[in-house]
């Protein structure tokens, strides 16, 4: 398929969805060029999705907010689009919710390939920090609210450099949103980081001790890793759901992220469904290159998980290695303090000191252990999920395409009974009903091209952001083995002298 | 027998954990058993026992029995008697300042030592299992790495020998402090225990000499028995004094003792500590060079 046709099977597409309001009427697809605004489908335009497609909002139920809310206003940015306006590419590909001007798909799509070579050019500036939690309210209606600050010279933000507040929920509705948008077309968007019933109910009743403080400081840690992988990916630093994320003062509450709000419970039970869902899917798999991958991810999952649970061993043995450390330090004060002979029992006392600046040493050497090497590998399982959702949707469209080939047929199958039986009236509808699902097995395979298309990329980039994010965090990690060690040597550098002395 | 261990790569690593292991627990077993020797050797009485010199220079084996069961049970009764009696008799204020003062000071240092050992102790176990689990982690990551032979397995691999390797530094950090700095806590919590005991008899002595005295000026009073009277309390007055002598003697040897052997642990500890921190440094800094080159 050479670049044009692509782009106009694509362009084919888009306009065929936004004409696709109902199953009852069809219209074969052509190239309009009337200018599709949001309003041309009237204020409150129907959702753009596949038809067939009751079951599909409920598969795909995670989003909480439907085009027919008025919540949905604020959301749709009121900014003119510049000419090239990077929007585009969500559309041309369909998300379930955008619908927004769309002026010269041409250059839109030159600029969507632009921008992504920029990525891969490194030229990609953006940069995220989460800081600053805070507590606001009381009691259990208290929540955190962390400042993201944004510095960037990309032109599609307003300004250089903002930050915001955002709380915990926040987060999970941008990550909602986004994964309901992109993930069933292929795109592998980063999960956020996970809830915590006990952690949170903690900091809401007041406890300010050290495991509260530590628990605030890791999910600090993990939402600006969260976002810092968002921001890295092209097409989601396009989206504009991410945009407001990161640039309006004020945001509309994600209620329904809530884990037992009514679309919570329903997210739960469309879990249990999916998982039902895959192990009847048979799929044909005509590309070796999936199953292959398949495997690789499935291996890769297993292996991570068992060297996060060895580094979550070592984490927990350091900690107690410095508990120790810190008592034996004590313990050696008091027997340097009894001891009668004063050049040993000053010696005992200088002991006492380097073991005690050791177990400082090892609890720092702890906070590495966790924030720069167990954390990576919990945020890559976590990313290796997502990835296997991804293949999951896959099969899904995959099966829809073959359902649609089954239906056709019996349409024909209809049709060619009429024929027979000599009725006129119901052969016009039967011939319609399968041109009708004539387009939807197009539809179907064009779907399941381009969803496999994306993933081989996604997972290209997913595989080079990896090797990336390994390497850097691992080298991180030797670095401060390294500065633990050159701490050990002056340390006892210091007190060999000390010892030699005792006379 | 360190060579061949370093030679063999091939072996799983369970059994080349257990070699290293039984080394450690070897070279233990052979120190304290060095330190033993030589304080019977130095010491002037026990030296002359002919038992140690049989020990020395039979050159066959000696067939040595384990206390049966009769003489276990006697020296429970004894720890019994003794622990109680203990009680007693250092309620007694000694005449001596110099016996008064060693027995304040070996009471607290006992405990002290007694603390700072069990606590010793729980550190260079938890400096193990940090050991045991970078074994764990190089096993995994060696997992990783022999996925296929991209630049990122290869650079895996690099990183699980790295492990492989600053593990076996870290459990013979691990072993050294047992043996330099537990090993030498828990003989001087015995050692502190022996002298206490060393008091104790000494003590028990003293009650007996003070006993005897009131015992002859009864018996002086009634005037019976008084010949008698005076050999016990003389018998007593000469136990009292030998071991008086002989206990202050041990007392200043057990200070000189401890002194040197502090000394000698300490600096030791502090060499080892040093050799293997710079060891690790040198393997890190080295491994870090060959990954970040590649990068």
């Amino acid at each position: 398929m050479t670049h044009g046709n692509w782009f106009s099977a694509n362009y084919f597409t888009f306009f065929f969805f936004l004409k696709q309001s109902s199953p009852s009427s069809p219209e074969p697809a052509s190239l309009p060029a009337e200018d599709l605004s949001t309003n041309s489908n009237g204020p409150k335009p129907a959702e753009i999705m596949l038809d067939d497609d009751r079951e599909d909002l409920f598969a795909e139920a995670t989003e909480e907010v439907s085009l027919d809310s008025p919540e949905r206003d604020p959301i749709l940015s009121p900014e003119p689009t510049p000419a090239i306006t990077p929007i585009t590419p969500t559309t041309l590909v369909a998300p379930r919710m955008e619908s927004k001007s769309v002026t010269a798909p041409v250059i839109f799509d030159r600029s969507r390939e632009e921008i992504e070579e920029e990525a891969n050019g490194d030229l990609f500036d953006i940069e995220i920090n989460v800081s600053d939690p805070e507590k606001v309210g009381d009691g259990m209606n208290a929540y955190m609210a962390y400042r993201v600050t944004t510095k960037t010279s990309l032109s599609m933000f307003h300004k250089n450099e903002f930050s915001v507040k955002r709380r915990f929920s926040d987060f999970l509705g941008l990550h909602s949103k986004l994964a309901t948008k992109y993930m069933h077309i292929g795109y592998i968007v980063p999960p956020a980081p996970e809830k915590s019933i006990v952690g949170m109910t903690k900091v809401k009743v007041g406890k300010e001790d050290s495991s509260s403080t530590e628990f605030v400081e890791k999910r600090r840690a993990a939402l600006e890793r969260y976002l810092q992988r968002t921001v890295k990916h092209p097409t989601l630093l396009q989206d504009p759901d991410l945009r407001q994320f990161l640039e309006s003062s004020e945001l509309p509450r994600a209620v329904n992220t809530q884990a037992l709000s009514g679309a919570g419970i329903l997210r739960m039970v469309n879990k249990a469904a999916d998982a039902v869902n895959k192990m009847t899917i048979k799929m044909n798999e005509s590309d070796a290159w999936f199953e292959e991958k398949q495997q690789q991810f499935e291996n890769l999952d297993q292996q991570l998980r068992k060297l996060h649970a060895s580094v979550e061993a070592l984490v927990c043995h350091r900690k107690e290695l410095s508990a120790n450390t810190a008592a034996f330090a004590k313990s050696a004060a008091m027997l340097g303090n009894s001891e009668d002979h004063t050049a040993l029992s000053r010696a005992l006392s200088q002991l006492a000191e380097v073991e005690e600046k050791i177990d400082q040493l090892h609890q720092e050497q702890a906070f590495a252990d966790f924030y720069v090497f167990s954390e990576l590998l919990g945020d890559y399982i976590r990313l290796i999920a997502a990835v296997k959702g991804v293949f999951d949707h896959r099969m899904k469209c995959w099966q829809k395409w073959q359902d649609a080939q089954v239906t056709l047929q019996k349409k024909r199958e209809a049709e060619a009974k009429l024929q027979l039986a000599n009725k006129p009236d119901k052969l016009q509808q039967a011939k319609d009903e399968i041109k009708e699902w004539e387009t939807k097995v197009q539809q179907g395979e064009k779907d399941f091209e381009q969803i496999s298309k994306t993933i081989r990329k996604e997972v290209g980039r997913f595989e080079k952001e990896r090797v990336k994010d390994f390497k850097t965090v691992i080298i991180e990690y030797l670095e401060s083995l390294v500065q633990t060690q050159q701490q050990l040597i002056k340390y006892w550098e210091a007190f060999l002298p000390e010892a030699k002395a005792i006379a | 027998m360190t060579t061949t261990f370093t030679e063999i790569k091939h072996l799983p690593t369970l059994a080349l954990l257990v070699c290293c292991e039984y080394l450690a627990i070897f070279k233990k077993t052979v120190a304290m058993h060095e330190v033993f020797l030589c304080r019977v050797a130095a010491h002037p009485i026990l030296r002359k026992d002919l038992n140690f010199h049989v020990f020395l220079e039979y050159n066959q084996d000696l067939s040595v029995r384990g206390k049966n069961k009769k003489e276990k049970l006697e020296d429970f009764f004894k720890n019994m008697v003794k622990s109680a009696d203990g009680v007693i008799v250092s309620g007694v204020k000694d005449v001596d300042d110099f016996f008064e003062h060693e027995r304040t000071f070996l009471v607290e240092y006992h405990n002290r030592v007694k603390d700072a050992s069990a606590k010793s102790d729980k550190m260079t176990r938890s400096h193990k299992n940090v050991a045991d689990d970078y074994n764990r982690i190089g096993s995994s990551l060696y997992a990783l790495g022999t996925q296929d032979s991209t630049d990122i397995c290869k650079f895996f691999l690099k990183v699980s020998e790295l492990f492989d390797k600053t593990r076996k530094i870290e459990a013979r950090v691990s072993a050294d402090e047992d043996l330099k700095l537990s090993d030498l806590l828990k003989y001087y919590l015995r050692e502190s225990q022996a002298a206490k005991d060393l008091l104790y008899r000494r003590s028990r002595s003293l009650v007996d000499y003070e006993n005897a005295n009131k015992a002859l000026d009864k018996a002086r009073a009634k005037n019976k028995d008084v010949l008698q009277a005076e050999t016990t309390q003389q018998i007593c007055c000469q136990k009292f004094e030998k071991i008086s002598e002989s206990a202050k003697q041990e007392l200043i040897d057990f200070k000189t003792r401890r002194v040197a052997a502090f000394r000698k642990n300490l600096v030791e500890l502090a060499e080892l500590e040093l050799k293997h921190a710079k060891g690790n440094l040198q393997l890190l800094q080295s491994c870090l060079a060959v990954l970040n080159g590649d990068t």
